[in-house]
């Protein structure tokens, strides 16, 4: 009796949740949602973890390529052979520099805004 | 024994003259000495009395002599840089603009670079065959130049690899975090940083030079016994502090060819003076070099050891 009774109150729980039944379908739906929306909330907190640092290094970047190539615009350089061996490894570092020109009007602007300043 | 022996000097105050007396007197020593060259207006072939060109000519036994070919050198010097830009800039060759390149041979400043690749290259490709290498430099404005080059280079690689370490440092750490952010997928690692590499190569290259100059040669300075030429030995000394090369003697040329007053300034003092007398019938031949007493000289040098060696 004991063993009928449990076998008939699992069976319709096991319908709904069990492998390939109707709610199981949902809760994986479900579970795998609650997933991608930490998975999101996971990369958002890198991406605010690393603006700082992502926003530094550019400035690095920035600051090794105007050095070494800076006697272009008239800037102190170095001995040029050294320029000159350098220059075609520095593709990342020049496209890098140009698209800091686009704001050299207000870099503290930028600054402010990754720091949430109003 | 150091292998290398540099003359400088202000123009006309006999580098040439007591280089070549130097170097024949070590090669009648037993040396195997090879003297270089290394002013734009050669006349090591004169004093000589051999034609020279860029390469190694037989003067007697054990002595060989060269004069650097200084335009072949800045075309050289040129051309490898001209080649590495349109290598990087290789689709305007399509609209045949690369051509705009070649005004790189008017550039300031490449003399210099073209005596230490000429310097280099003895040293890497000749010295071997050789006991000492003697070079008879231009006047002093370029000598000094390419004497100090290796020294500034290493200071802006130096620097320039620190910022390039830090950006390492930097990509390292945003890679950790974020390994979607687009920069993990620059390098990181020092070991695959091409920039990083070529820093190292170009820092060894002149470590080597400076090393050159600086433990590894006799640097003397010829001067004549008037304040003019003393003035420009105290300036020279200067520089050469400066850029970390030890002066190793003095070479006091032409003593007696007037009786003006002069004094070696004290800041001169402690660097070992050697005295040449004036040769009132000139130089006719090379036989009239063996007047040219350099045994003390020759003694000096003999005995002075590589840095870092006693």
């Amino acid at each position: 009796m004991d063993s009928f009774g449990k076998g008939f109150a699992a069976k319709p729980f096991l319908f709904l949740c069990g492998p390939g039944g109707p709610r199981e379908k949902d809760m994986g739906g479900f579970t795998d949602g609650i997933r991608a929306a930490l998975g999101v909330i996971r990369q958002v907190n890198r991406e605010r973890a690393t603006e700082m640092i992502e926003f530094e290094l550019k400035e690095l970047e920035n600051i090794f390529t105007l050095l070494v190539i800076g006697g272009f615009v008239g800037m102190p350089a170095p001995p040029t052979p050294i320029a000159i061996e350098l220059l075609p490894l520095l593709e990342r570092e020049l496209s890098i520099m140009l698209s800091r020109s686009d704001f050299a009007q207000d870099p503290l602007g930028a600054l402010m805004g990754i720091l949430q300043v109003d | 024994m150091l292998s290398n022996a540099f003359f400088l000097g202000k123009g006309g105050v006999g580098k040439t003259t007591l280089s070549a007396a130097f170097a024949l007197d070590l090669a009648r020593s037993g040396k195997r000495v090879l003297i270089a060259s290394l002013d734009p207006a050669h006349n090591l072939g004169d004093v000589y009395g051999v034609a020279l060109g860029d390469r190694p000519t037989g003067v007697e036994r054990g002595l060989d002599a060269l004069e650097v070919d200084l335009g072949a050198w800045v075309d050289r010097y040129l051309e490898e840089s001209r080649s590495e830009l349109k290598a990087t800039y290789a689709y305007a060759g399509t609209l045949n603009l690369d051509r705009f390149f070649d005004i790189m041979k008017y550039s300031p400043g490449t003399e210099e670079y073209a005596v230490l690749w000429a310097i280099e290259h003895i040293h890497c490709e000749l010295s071997a065959e050789y006991d000492v290498v003697v070079f008879d430099t231009p006047p002093t404005a370029l000598s000094l130049r390419f004497l100090a080059m290796p020294a500034i280079s290493r200071l802006w690689i130096a620097e320039l690899s620190k910022l390039r370490e830090r950006i390492l440092e930097k990509r390292q750490s945003i890679t950790r975090i974020n390994p979607a952010s687009p920069v993990a997928s620059s390098c990181v690692d020092k070991a695959d940083d091409k920039v990083y590499g070529r820093l190292g190569a170009i820092r060894e290259r002149l470590a080597g030079l400076q090393g050159l100059f600086g433990k590894e040669s006799y640097v003397a300075v010829v001067i004549n016994p008037d304040q003019l030429s003393v003035s420009e030995a105290l300036r020279i000394k200067e520089e050469l502090d400066r850029i970390e090369v030890p002066l190793s003697g003095l070479c006091v040329n032409k003593r007696g060819v007037s009786a003006a007053e002069w004094s070696l300034d004290s800041r001169l003092s402690e660097t070992p003076a050697f005295d040449f007398d004036f040769l009132p019938g000139g130089l006719r031949d090379r036989e009239d070099l063996r007047t040219i007493d350099c045994g003390s000289l020759v003694a000096d040098f003999m005995a002075t050891a590589p840095e870092g060696t006693l």
